[in-house]
């Protein structure tokens, strides 16, 4: 069930009235556990009970560690072992599920050069929707219970929320345990204003997946699923898109995400802040899914040595760190690279100490624009089917430039109407990302100002999500689904 | 309580919007073919025969003629690629004001009835009656709502040329043509469509026909099918497989069904798809259509139960069609 299905339009209001309509929180978080059940099972009812295993087991492994003092600060001898199989687990049925064959084919490349023999091993495993988030959420957390950062929960029924929050549980953000399971602990009363302001931002979101994201991607799927029809201009047109569709498709789900949350009363974490207006990859970094970037911070990039350990160790803390983060994303060298690319350039940019915000307005502007067009470039491997695609349509890119354009493009692939459309919808968005930089909350300047103005910025998104939107043949899926 | 009426204020305007937009969507999505204001305008109870089925069908009747040479007076409710389910709707919205004594079902309507909500909102976007709609949301279920608001279905209307129609006056057809769609072209070449026995329309289901048959004994109407000539099966897929299932389920209901694809039925109406199909080789031309309907005349009136209201006093009409039909020859 997608958050663009025309069954969530139906499940989200149901579900709400009834958690209002319960007086205690107790009960009213089994019942957002049993939907939350409900929407993952929508896809395929099997992957609940892999979901079900790792929470019952994160949980009691959790509970087991603190009751026996297996933790950082006890003297108890061993506590790194056990907190090193509750790792492994999740850890390793996340490899089972998702990485097992990628390491088969990488294995058999390396025995096929060099002994020219192969493994025949296959593991024919459907990847469960939402696995890398609600695995590292579960990770977070046993490690948090270790550090001692947080008690170890009782209430299972709460755990297992925290876990499987729906609004969350597919595509994040990755909450850290103690940011987000206190707020299963209390009672969260009605609150028309709230509410008024969590539906205005899930309309904000469906904008930008429907309206920006779904119509980026007729372009963009269209070059690219057809490199050797369109010249170098037109790829380059497509890489140069690529990054404003997941942007949007990512920040879309996001947005309808917190905005969901925030109806029931919950705060998650903004897992964008306006990356697009970074001026380096050092910023973008921190502003491009937050929620991912924390985890690894606090998880791999510390517990690594951070920066504390001299600039060489740095730098390499920040490749591994960004190459694991490349790897989060797929069992594919493609993402490996992805991450790579934007690890190494943070280390030049931290060797030419370009990493610094700049005073002058046009520097300032250039270097967004530059940070932009690298960016572009690291993302044609993150969309590429292979390493030797994505050269490819790099080399493409660089050749047959001043061929005309494909004929009929704008006729049949996406119309003059529609791409004005998205010119001017990608403006909004710009607009809205400048006021977030500015810390300008145009949700709230609108909805708490005159009753007219946020009215009619309710009906035009309402009408926009619906007129504007790009709906059928596929659209609609969260490209994060799969990871 | 003061939150309560935002609320419903809110939501109103929010439905009131979408009742704007999915009447502006449906305005935008209006096409070359009839808009039956010529139909609503015809006097009551003054209607003999009423035609149901895609373009078919209203390319392959003559009205003018039924009535010029029969006295039979008759009017065609077809759109392009309409269903079963939409040529029942027709019907019922039809016995609102004309009794008529014979329904006339194109059976390409058994192929085209497997179920597309934007198809039949199309079909029926020129039907006056709003309470059509609920019987076809109540038939797509879960695309209910499509049907209720329009414009979820037709979102993109404005993304074409069609934003110009959505604000252009509505077209009005000229009343002599009752509904008919006339074509001048020749076949350039010709098959035997029946030669072929194909599976194909093993997915043809017959519940909208017996919606149909039900309502025409429930009113005393005479319900006969007819598949009219076609020159090649591909497009609009009609071979002897599509026949069979057809007639067998016609022969069950007591159904008359006459196909002019058949060797026998060609002879006897005198129909050659090389001289009577029009270029596209799906749709008769007016010489075909001309000979169906000269054909449908004999028999209607051999129907000693069936008694027509004969030719009307003022059927000047029928000559404006002549006149008509003189200059699209000349052209």
């Amino acid at each position: 069930m997608s958050f663009s299905s025309f069954e969530f339009i139906l499940f989200f209001p149901v579900t709400c009235v009834v958690y209002f309509l319960i007086p205690q929180h107790r009960i009213r978080n089994l019942w957002l556990l049993l939907a939350s059940y409900f929407f993952y099972m929508s896809w395929n009812a099997k992957y609940a009970m892999l979901l079900f295993g790792i929470t019952a087991f994160s949980y009691g492994w959790s509970r087991m560690m603190h009751h026996f003092g297996f933790l950082k600060s006890g003297a108890k001898r061993g506590a790194k072992g056990v907190l090193a199989f509750g790792v492994f687990v999740p850890v390793f049925l996340l490899f089972l599920f998702k990485y097992a064959n990628f390491l088969i084919a990488t294995v058999n490349g390396i025995l096929r050069v060099t002994a020219g023999s192969r493994l025949d091993i296959t593991v024919s495993l459907l990847l469960p929707v939402g696995i890398s988030f609600y695995i590292f959420q579960n990770l977070s957390y046993v490690i948090d219970v270790y550090r001692g950062d947080v008690a170890p929960e009782r209430n299972f029924i709460d755990y297992a929320l925290y876990i499987s929050f729906f609004p969350q549980l597919v595509a994040g953000p990755i909450e850290l345990s103690k940011n987000f399971l206190a707020q299963f602990k209390y009672l969260h009363t009605f609150d028309y204003d709230r509410v008024k302001r969590g539906l205005f931002r899930m309309l904000w979101g469906y904008f930008l997946k429907l309206v920006i994201a779904d119509r980026t991607g007729l372009i963009v799927d269209a070059v690219f699923g057809n490199t050797a029809v369109y010249p170098g201009a037109w790829q380059l047109l497509a890489a140069l898109l690529f990054p404003l569709q997941i942007y949007t498709d990512f920040y879309g789900y996001s947005t309808i995400a917190l905005g969901a949350g925030e109806v029931m009363g919950f705060t998650m974490t903004d897992n964008f802040r306006a990356p697009f207006l970074s001026e380096s990859f050092a910023d973008l970094w921190r502003r491009w899914h937050v929620s991912l970037y924390n985890w690894f911070r606090n998880y791999v990039y510390y517990p690594l040595g951070g920066n504390r350990k001299g600039t060489g160790r740095k730098y390499l803390n920040l490749l591994i760190v960004c190459a694991l983060s490349g790897l989060w994303h797929g069992a594919n060298w493609t993402f490996v690279v992805w991450g790579l690319l934007l690890g190494i350039f943070q280390v030049a940019e931290g060797l030419l100490k370009w990493n610094s915000e700049s005073k002058h307005t046009g520097v300032r502007i250039l270097r967004i624009l530059l940070t932009y067009l690298l960016f572009a470039f690291c993302f044609v491997f993150f969309r590429a089917p292979d390493l030797g695609d994505a050269l490819a349509v790099l080399a493409s890119i660089g050749r047959d430039f001043g061929t005309p354009a494909a004929a009929g493009f704008f006729g049949t692939v996406i119309s003059g109407r529609a791409c004005a459309v998205l010119v001017i919808a990608a403006l909004l968005l710009l607009v809205s990302d400048i006021c977030k930089v500015r810390g300008v909350l145009l949700r709230d300047r609108i909805l708490s100002g005159n009753r007219a103005l946020a009215w009619t910025a309710a009906y035009a998104l309402l009408l926009s999500v619906i007129l504007l939107g790009v709906y059928g043949n596929g659209s609609g899926a969260f490209i994060y689904f799969i990871f | 309580m003061k939150k309560v009426w935002t609320t419903i204020a809110f939501t109103a305007g929010a439905l009131l919007l979408l009742f704007l937009a999915s009447a502006l969507s449906l305005r935008g999505i209006r096409d070359a073919g009839n808009d039956h204001r010529d139909f609503y305008a015809l006097e009551e109870d003054s209607l003999d025969v009423l035609f149901v089925g895609s373009s078919l069908a209203y390319c392959g009747f003559v009205p003018a003629v039924l009535e010029e040479e029969y006295g039979i007076s008759s009017y065609i409710c077809g759109s392009p690629n309409q269903s079963m389910l939409a040529d029942y709707l027709w019907a019922e919205e039809a016995w609102k004001t004309q009794h008529y004594k014979v329904l006339v079902v194109e059976a390409m309507s058994f192929p085209m009835s497997h179920g597309d909500v934007a198809n039949d909102l199309r079909s029926l976007n020129t039907m006056k009656r709003l309470s059509t709609y609920p019987k076809l949301a109540l038939t797509y279920k879960r695309e209910s709502y499509k049907v209720l608001f329009p414009v979820f279905e037709f979102h993109d209307f404005w993304e074409s040329g069609s934003m110009k129609n959505a604000f252009a006056p509505v077209r009005e057809e000229a009343a002599f043509l009752r509904g008919y769609v006339p074509v001048l072209s020749r076949a350039q070449t010709a098959e035997q469509i029946l030669d072929e026995t194909s599976d194909d329309s093993a997915y043809l289901k017959f519940d909208h026909a017996d919606r149909i048959a039900d309502f025409c004994n429930e009113k005393g109407i005479q319900l006969i099918v007819v598949k009219t000539l076609q020159a090649r099966a591909d497009v609009n897929r009609w071979d002897m497989g599509y026949h069979n299932r057809v007639a067998e389920y016609c022969g069950s209901r007591g159904i008359p069904f006459y196909d002019f694809n058949t060797a026998e039925m060609g002879l006897a109406a005198g129909l050659d798809p090389l001289t009577d199909v029009a270029e596209d080789g799906r749709h008769t031309n007016y010489d075909g259509a001309k000979k169906t309907t000269e054909y449908l005349g004999e028999i209607l009136t051999q129907m000693s139960e069936t008694e027509f209201r004969g030719k009307s006093a003022d059927a000047s009409w029928t000559r404006e069609f002549d006149d008509f039909l003189k200059k699209m020859r000349e052209n």
